[in-house]
């Protein structure tokens, strides 16, 4: 056993670590080696130079890299959590944009349309319809008509609802054909809003937002803060902005008549146009008289009141004061027996 | 004598009639464009199809007009006759709906036909339309049923002017 070098023990020798038992052996076998012996004084000797060293703080720099070398495992595991939150992120992100297709494909497009350089395709609310000056297009307007887009118009699609079904027209020229009850289908213009009475008209806006409505069959009427014109078939209304509608006329009134109409409505010599249109009126054009009882001063009333009774006296028991003081149920008795001239 | 008394009673009696009628003081049919059949907001969607509205005037019992029409038609050469059915609009003043209820091709003319019991009377009207819209001046206000006559008369008065 004292053959064997006994290296491996001299540390544990040398810090009084060995049994007594382990110590006798080394000590009879350095007593015997002289190899053994030289690493022990190799090892007495290193030991003794770490006890000469003196202790002093490490600089921060040490602590850095001691902190830095310490969160070497957290790194992985900070990676994990990035990677997990990475991938709910992305998850979220696509639940979102998959909602929002779906949502959006499921969204109500209650507007057909079909353009004569394309196919049909159903479209929602907010939408535009835009023709070219060569192209034209069509809009179902669910189960109640069409409204037909001539070339070089632009139209917004409009919200609909069980008592509503709305388009803007912002300039050009559409067609509407409507069965439908009244009120149900209404066409925004910038000076007035078209609300359908009746079944078939043409709307048309300027670029400078003015407009005009011509009335197929049945009727229509235009209205604006208030004021309100009523288009029944073959008659004509323009419409200026800020201003609303004007006053209707039937296209096959006297030209002076016509004339007179638009000048009284633009405010130009007004006085002379209203002399014109009191010569100049039929007895359908009591359409246009009726519509300016309630659009002259007081004076003038007496005179357009007489001139209509001319033709057709308000029916009994209506009374000269109550359509000269604008009685509204006393103004529409009277256009509806009036209505049965034109 | 009598022969001279016979003829003035008979030409009192026709200028009285005469005189009456232009009056508007008989029993007659009056046509108007849908929006004189009164209150706008109350109409169903199918009486704003309609083409025109009717009416009777002059009679006591204006509940109890019976109005009926028919369209009498040459289309392509060939004459057809179709029922007309009228839809209420007031019943108690007597105004009722014509929607179109004939073909858009060829000349079309409405005979309208109305009966007062009360005076007992009749009257009608020959109504000139196109499509869906009628043509008032090309329209004729009868004091009694239309003859075929008249009828037929006013067809092709309509016709030529079409051609």
């Amino acid at each position: 056993m004292f053959n064997r070098h006994i290296e491996r023990s001299l540390t544990r020798y040398c810090d009084g670590e060995l049994t007594a038992g382990e110590k006798r052996r080394v000590d009879a076998h350095l007593a015997s080696c002289a190899r053994c012996r030289a690493a022990l004084d190799e090892i007495q000797f290193s030991a003794g130079l770490v006890r000469q060293l003196s202790t002093v703080s490490a600089p921060p720099s040490v602590w850095n890299g001691i902190e830095s070398a310490l969160s070497e495992p957290d790194r992985g595991h900070r990676g994990q959590l990035a990677m997990r939150w990475a991938f709910a992120c992305v998850l979220v992100l696509a639940v979102g944009a998959g909602g929002y297709w779906w949502t959006r494909e499921a969204a109500p497009r209650p507007w057909e349309v079909a353009h004569t350089t394309g196919g049909a395709r159903r479209m929602a609310a907010g939408e535009w319809v835009e023709t070219a000056d060569g192209s034209k297009a069509r809009i179902i307007v669910g189960t109640l008509g069409t409204v037909d887009v001539e070339p070089g118009t632009r139209v917004q699609l409009g919200n609909v609802r069980d008592s509503e079904y709305r388009l803007a027209l912002a300039h050009g020229t559409i067609s509407a054909q409507i069965n439908a009850p009244p009120r149900l289908f209404i066409v925004d213009t910038p000076a007035s809003a078209v609300v359908d009475l009746g079944c078939a008209y043409t709307v048309t806006v300027g670029k400078d937002g003015a407009g005009e409505l011509r009335m197929t069959t049945g009727w229509a009427s235009l209205e604006f803060k208030g004021r309100e014109s009523l288009v029944p078939a073959g008659a004509i209304c323009r419409t200026t902005p800020g201003a609303g509608p004007g006053t209707p006329f039937f296209d096959d009134a006297p030209t002076a008549l016509k004339s007179a109409v638009n000048d009284f409505d633009t405010g130009t010599d007004a006085g002379r146009a209203l002399d014109v249109i009191l010569n100049e009126a039929r007895t359908r054009d009591t359409l246009t008289l009726w519509h300016l009882l309630s659009r002259v001063n007081s004076a003038d009333r007496v005179r357009v009141y007489e001139r209509i009774a001319a033709f057709v006296p308000p029916p009994a028991p209506l009374s000269r004061d109550q359509i000269l003081a604008l009685d509204a149920d006393a103004l529409r008795k009277w256009r509806e027996e009036l209505a049965w001239k034109w | 004598m009598s022969l001279f008394k016979s003829l003035a009673a008979v030409t009192s009696a026709v200028a009285l009639l005469a005189t009456a009628a232009a009056a508007g003081t008989m029993f007659r049919l009056e046509i108007g464009p849908p929006i004189a059949a009164g209150n706008l907001k109350d109409l169903k969607k199918g009486d704003k199809k309609a083409v025109l509205a009717v009416r009777a005037l002059v009679c006591d019992d204006l509940a109890n007009v019976q109005i009926t029409g028919t369209a009498e038609g040459l289309v392509n050469g060939a004459r057809q006759s179709l029922p007309v059915v009228l839809s209420e609009a007031n019943k108690a003043e007597a105004i009722y709906f014509v929607s179109q209820q004939w073909p858009d091709t060829g000349a079309w003319v409405l005979h309208l036909k109305g009966s007062c019991s009360s005076p007992k009377a009749e009257a009608s009207t020959l109504v000139a339309v196109s499509k869906a819209t009628f043509i008032r001046e090309k329209s004729e206000v009868l004091r009694e049923p239309a003859t075929k006559k008249q009828i037929e008369s006013a067809l092709a008065t309509l016709a030529r002017s079409r051609s």
